[in-house]
């Protein structure tokens, strides 16, 4: 998370950063309308993906009076299998493969990519250690079956590039869903003086993360389209999003159907499992924010997902 | 467009490493950590599966029967799905590179 100049421990200051996380990707200039029409599965029990691992029959074509009893059939039985591949994804998920990441990319641990190792110092913008650990991203995204392309960028005395990994939809693939996370730490800062800066929460965390997603994905055919997000520049003021987002047409945003930033997932210091969702009470992203919410609820994680407006 | 960030609790339970030299995978909650990922793995697949406005739930059914059908045999046999080279393995050229 971009903190320049905040003090650790600021509270309050950083929950004002957290939102300008959001803020980038949610301001006005790009809060454009979406029509939302996700499917209704409210009062789903998460252990209903076990009974709903029944295969089900696809209804025929409703008709004549029978239609709506029908669609409430259907409606039921996508919900169904929506709550059984939660579940299936979530078992795939692989623990250790995911901690290894974290470790490797805050130099834990020996990383390689690009036919190059190292243990990773720091991983400050523009430095070899963060180059090869956006190597190691793109090559494990590739490896997941995603396209994997680089953005170069520049502003100012900072220069680097974020890396997209993308698989098309079969049934939408104009509309495109980002997950996001920062593959940048600090160095050189006030809080971190030294060479040695591990960034293993901030964000080595979210980064892992993301690349587990594109594994658990990997043989999964998607609705709509998927783009992977890791960027550079971030702690000097999200400068590769900025840059990406700034060469984007009104059209390719509009075409965004749902952005999710994973910045920091791993710290847990009260053991209370809470995890926050920042929204800035912008309309389109809170009804976002309820409906991971409710997605995460559904599974019945070990987690206690809370709506955050940030400064709103 | 909607966009949400997806973070540990920032308002009361701040970590005390952030930023810091001491931000390390030994200062973080491992369990609570892998939830994060399997949250953002249900996520992410409720979000990139078809509105109903897109499609008519009778051709969104037999897509997300498939899906999991994909998810339950990696599953089953953990041998063969998802191959992801070790990091210590033989180096492979990326496609990003290659397209540098």
């Amino acid at each position: 998370m971009h903190g320049r100049g905040l003090h650790v421990g600021g509270g309050g200051a950083v929950r004002r950063v957290a939102a300008l996380a959001v803020l980038l990707v949610a301001g006005a200039p790009l809060a454009l309308p979406w029509p939302r029409a996700w499917p209704v599965d409210r009062g789903h029990a998460p252990g209903s993906a076990v009974q709903a691992r029944q295969p089900a029959v696809p209804a025929a074509p409703a008709a004549g009076p029978e239609a709506a009893s029908v669609a409430g059939a259907e409606a039921a039985s996508v919900a169904g299998a929506e709550a059984a591949l939660a579940a299936d994804l979530v078992a795939r998920v692989d623990a250790a493969r995911v901690l290894h990441d974290v470790a490797r990319l805050s130099g834990e641990t020996t990383l390689c990519a690009a036919q190059r190792c190292a243990d990773v110092v720091n991983r400050l913008t523009g430095s070899d250690d963060l180059a090869l650990a956006m190597a190691y991203v793109a090559e494990q995204a590739a490896a997941a079956g995603f396209r994997v392309a680089r953005h170069e960028w520049s502003s100012g005395r900072w220069a680097d590039h974020n890396v997209l990994a993308r698989r098309t939809g079969v049934l939408s693939p104009t509309e495109l869903v980002y997950v996001v996370a920062h593959v940048d730490g600090v160095a050189g800062i006030p809080s971190c003086p030294g060479e040695r800066c591990p960034a293993a929460d901030d964000n080595a965390s979210g980064a892992a993360a993301v690349l587990e997603l594109a594994r658990v994905l990997a043989d999964v055919p998607l609705a709509r389209s998927l783009v992977l997000f890791f960027s550079t520049g971030e702690e000097q003021g999200m400068l590769g999003v900025k840059a990406y987002v700034n060469q984007r047409t009104a059209e390719e945003l509009a075409a965004i159907h749902a952005l999710v930033n994973l910045d920091m997932v791993g710290y847990d210091g009260n053991g209370d499992r809470v995890m926050e969702l920042y929204h800035e009470d912008h309309a389109p992203s809170l009804a976002l924010a309820r409906d991971m919410r409710d997605a995460v609820e559904r599974a019945g994680l070990p987690l206690v997902p809370r709506l955050n407006p940030g400064c709103g | 467009m909607p966009a949400v960030l997806q973070i540990e609790d920032m308002e009361d339970d701040f970590n005390p490493h952030y930023h810091t030299a001491d931000d390390t995978l030994a200062h973080m909650d491992a369990d609570y950590f892998v939830a994060q990922v399997q949250a953002l793995a249900v996520i992410a697949a409720r979000l990139a599966q078809p509105s109903s406005a897109a499609a008519p739930a009778s051709a969104v059914l037999p897509l997300l029967l498939r899906t999991r059908d994909a998810a339950t045999r990696a599953n089953e046999d953990p041998g063969t799905p998802v191959s992801v080279p070790s990091a210590h393995g033989p180096p492979a050229e990326t496609r990003a590179s290659r397209e540098r």
